[in-house]
């Protein structure tokens, strides 16, 4: 029924004349539940639907987002859009976006377990199952999310995509307290798929981990050493890291400068294709096919096939991402990295699943070869500066190494260093790739997209803790 | 209005209690980069929002086929259809969900509500924006910008709400906000932020020469060192702290371990200087409303008074749980603040930045990140003008360093707060606040190893 009105509002841009026209309609319906200290707070169905419309017109960008679905309605918002975009030519931009193949396609991701077929019953028991495996600990606070989005993609260019992809979420926040001390952890699981990717995670187990961990923590932590010292990070903390200092600032709107007034800017500049920037071993990649991943798509918001982007590779910069504006500018294909939150936002440059690729070692044998340094399994605060050069990882579950062997845990190691020198600093890279998630924030209006962040355990020489 | 009355007709005997709203609304955004245009957004939106509550289970949901009808409220067979797909829903929900055994109903009192002076303007619909960005960007060209980023928005909002309690109401609120970076080069830049709910005297010819202003004297940054400094946090440095304060303050967040205003309630956890409102009827607040979302009128409300924790922020549920008066804070779900207001002291900024031997001013922060909420552990990154002050003078400018600290040792060492306020709500902070400048003494400054 309703792309019926997406079909109309093409016709109706093509009719006012616009160079480029594109129509994105969004159709959203899914579930979510919130469980605090085992009371279930709020439970919820979701349903939502309606357009982004972009154009070009004498080469000036206009965006509309619309819920309203008459043709009346949808005409009066591009009438007043393209008078408010020929109110601005005078200053815009000349922006032109790059020639890319027509596409047709439609495609979904199947679902073993349809959301929609899980009782609201079986989804909060869910939760319970979690809270129970960890009822003794001060703060817990679990939520749990399904969407499944359907999208129906048209262009002027003659692209056409219909896609189907649900995504099921589980997100806890625990407060732990050992005497007078106490302890937090935040973790966020996604993937595209249904219900049963969540239901064979295993959830109690993960918590219950963390709980043990971070009581121990606690319990017997001492202040971490200070000098130099070798550092091996756990895949958690690489992931974090991948995101922050490598995904974001090879993001090529970044880099050019449209996203400077909040998201920020870039330490890189179109120049530094080629150079080094992290040792030899540092292959970075954003893969938006990975199956059942959290940021998973095969085509992106501008109807551009998927593909891997190998951001870093051999310790060298090698491409950043891009959407049909930036692309051009570079005189270069999209390589398909646009991305919107929903209907209501504009389609950015953005990740999908940002990881590192894994090297030949275990993690066993990284700590081995460590005779003195500290373990750093898992993060609590981060931060990173605008340009992506310096950052901060405030070390949870953490021990010193002596040795090569683990020894006592160790309290709040904080690892703050530029990016070239964490990258540079790293000697060998672990095989155990594996995957967190994130809600990636970028735009003005703020965005939060879903996506991996990956990596395996790496270790780094020579590394002063603050 | 026709939709909500249909709707509560049918829900009524399906729900113990509920609350129904209609919102619908108009933004645009001009964004501009590298002092050019790059892209005009139009926002054109209705929503319906439905909250009922069963034997104490509650469920939030939306209709969506509402949108069919568009933007007029009206009930068609479409819409009826919809309502009744979303009643069997709900009913069905309620049925497999279990309660909130803490849940003690919605507001039942009709209250007379009186207008926040200047928060709507129907002039909003006619503002030219591009005029508003030209001037802001060649403010801050003339003060030596080379390249200036941001964006210029308008807001026009209304809203419609029905309780099952017979409470109905309507608000309307609108809003100009202009945000601009400028950079002199890399490394030297100024960000300024002002919003306003009324077009009288919004001026982004101002608001860009003081961006332009800042970048201007950020010029050359050194990197900066470690050590403890006191700190002069601008209002918009000082936000996302004030951010973080007034999301801690919501009862909410204290039961889910997200706050470090625990146990603390009528003890001093703060320096005599300060004192932090929550205020929902602040005149010209971009977060001001006459009532909140049961129906209960809003008020100003001290969190902090001369560094004494005075309340949190609740719903009626909530407060009829702590057994404490409800101040209109509604958030459904959970109880939210409307505008974070800081007392203002009797310091010049320059009278301020004179009293520092040794310590920073900072004009701007980002990405601000807690290790634990719960002690008020975290760290945020200073960017656009970092200036380090020495024996009561500017001295230099700084980049590459981090303010790693804790919020009460923040509230503590408060010890000089500014004479001038700003309003304003930002990227890192959208809650709006409303503050003067303030000087905290001995904070801890770390910078990256290498």
């Amino acid at each position: 029924m309703y792309e019926g009105f997406a079909e109309f509002a093409l016709k109706y841009l093509q009719k006012k004349e616009v160079g480029y026209g594109e129509v994105r309609l969004e159709e959203h319906e899914g579930s979510h539940f919130t469980l605090k200290n085992s009371t279930p707070e709020v439970v919820g169905f979701d349903n939502s639907v309606g357009m982004a419309l972009r154009f070009l017109l004498n080469n000036s960008m206009g965006f509309v987002s619309i819920n309203k679905f008459t043709k009346n309605d949808i005409k009066n918002a591009i009438d007043k859009s393209i008078k408010l975009v020929k109110k601005s030519q005078t200053i815009s931009e000349n922006i032109s976006l790059s020639e890319e193949k027509t596409n047709k396609k439609t495609y979904k991701v199947k679902q073993k377990l349809n959301f929609k077929d899980v009782s609201p019953e079986e989804k909060l028991i869910l939760l319970k199952d979690v809270d129970k495996s960890v009822n003794d600990i001060l703060g817990r606070y679990f939520s749990y999310h399904d969407d499944i989005c359907k999208k129906y993609f048209i262009n002027t260019d003659g692209t056409r995509i219909k896609s189907e992809i649900p995504r099921g979420e589980f997100m806890y926040f625990i407060t732990v307290k050992e005497g007078n001390k106490s302890g937090q952890k935040h973790w966020q699981f996604c993937n595209s798929g249904g219900y049963e990717r969540i239901k064979n995670k295993n959830i109690p187990k993960l918590i219950l981990q963390d709980v043990n961990d971070i009581k121990t923590n606690l319990r017997e932590a001492k202040k971490p050493p200070k000098g130099k010292l070798d550092v091996v990070l756990g895949s958690e903390v690489t992931g974090i890291a991948v995101h922050e200092s490598v995904g974001h600032p090879f993001e090529a709107d970044r880099i050019f400068g449209r996203e400077a007034a909040q998201a920020g800017e870039s330490f890189i500049g179109p120049e530094m294709i080629g150079k080094q920037i992290g040792s030899d071993c540092v292959t970075v990649v954003d893969d938006p096919t990975l199956k059942y991943s959290a940021g998973y798509y095969d085509y992106d918001d501008e109807g551009v096939k998927a593909r891997r982007r190998f951001l870093i590779k051999d310790g060298k910069i090698n491409e950043f991402l891009h959407n049909r504006e930036t692309a051009t500018k570079m005189g270069l294909k999209s390589n398909g990295a646009a991305r919107a939150e929903n209907y209501d936002k504009e389609a950015i440059v953005r990740m999908a699943n940002t990881f590192l690729l894994p090297g030949k070692y275990s993690e066993k044998e990284l700590i081995e070869g460590v005779k003195y340094g500290v373990f750093i399994k898992d993060y609590t605060e981060w931060n990173i500066n605008d340009t992506r050069y310096q950052m901060k990882y405030v070390g949870g579950n953490a021990f010193l190494i002596k040795n090569g062997k683990l020894s006592y845990p160790v309290f709040k190691p904080a690892l703050e260093i530029t990016t070239p020198t964490l990258w540079s600093s790293i000697d060998a890279v672990g095989k155990n790739l594996e995957y967190g998630t994130g809600t990636c924030g970028k735009g003005d209006p703020m965005q939060g997209v879903p996506a991996f962040l990956g990596g395996p355990s790496v270790r780094l020489r020579g590394i002063t803790l603050s | 209005m026709e939709i909500l009355d249909y709707l509560m007709k049918e829900l009524k005997n399906k729900v113990d209690n509920a609350v129904l709203t209609f919102v619908s609304g108009e933004s645009t955004q001009i964004k501009f980069a590298n002092n050019v245009v790059v892209n005009t957004s139009l926002d054109e939106y209705i929503h319906i929002g439905v909250f009922a509550i069963k034997d104490k289970k509650i469920i939030a949901t939306n209709l969506k086929d509402l949108a069919l009808n568009g933007s007029e409220g009206i009930v068609s067979p479409q819409v009826k259809k919809g309502i009744n797909e979303t009643a069997a829903k709900l009913v069905k929900y309620f049925k497999m969900i279990q309660p909130k055994e803490d849940y003690n109903g919605i507001n039942d009192k009709k209250y007379r509500y009186k207008e926040v002076p200047e928060t709507y303007d129907p002039k909003i619909k006619d503002v030219n924006g591009v005029d508003f960005v030209e001037k802001g960007i060649n403010a801050a060209m003339k003060e030596g910008a080379r390249r200036t980023n941001g964006t210029f928005e308008t807001h026009d909002v209304k809203e419609y709400v029905l309780t099952s309690e017979g409470i109905e109401y309507s608000n309307k609120n609108t809003e100009i906000y202009f945000t601009i970076r400028s950079f002199v080069d890399e490394d030297e830049s100024g960000h300024v932020d002002k919003a306003s709910c009324i077009t009288k005297g919004f001026d982004t010819e101002k608001i860009g020469k003081k961006s332009g202003e800042i970048a201007s004297n950020a010029k050359n940054p050194v990197n900066g060192k470690r050590g403890k400094y006191d700190i002069i946090l601008s209002p918009l440095s000082f936000a996302p702290i004030l951010n973080s304060i007034g999301e801690s303050a919501s009862i909410f967040s204290v039961e889910s371990g997200l706050s470090f205003f625990t146990d603390s309630l009528n003890k001093k956890i703060g320096s005599n200087k300060i004192s932090i409102y929550d205020d929902g009827r602040l005149r010209n607040g971009i977060g001001s409303t006459k009532v909140d979302h049961e129906g209960v009128p809003t008020r100003r409300t001290p969190i902090l008074e001369k560094g004494v924790h005075r309340n949190y922020l609740h719903n009626y549920s909530t407060a009829k749980k702590y057994n404490v008066q409800n101040a209109g804070n509604a958030g459904l779900i959970s109880p939210e603040p409307w505008n974070i207001v800081v007392d203002n002291g009797d310091y010049e900024l320059d009278e301020m930045i004179k009293s520092v031997k040794r310590g920073l001013y900072v004009t701007n922060v980002w990405y601000t990140r807690f290790s634990n909420y719960h002690t008020g552990d975290f760290s945020t990154i200073p960017r656009d003008g970092c200036f380090l002050i020495k024996n009561g003078e500017i001295k230099e400018s700084w980049k590459g360093v981090r303010i790693s600290e804790n919020i009460l040792h923040i509230l503590k060492n408060v010890a000089k707060v500014g004479k001038n306020t700003e309003h304003l709500r930002s990227w890192e902070a959208p809650i709006p606040i409303k503050s003067p400048s303030i000087l905290i003494k001995n904070c801890k400054v770390t910078v990256p190893t290498k």
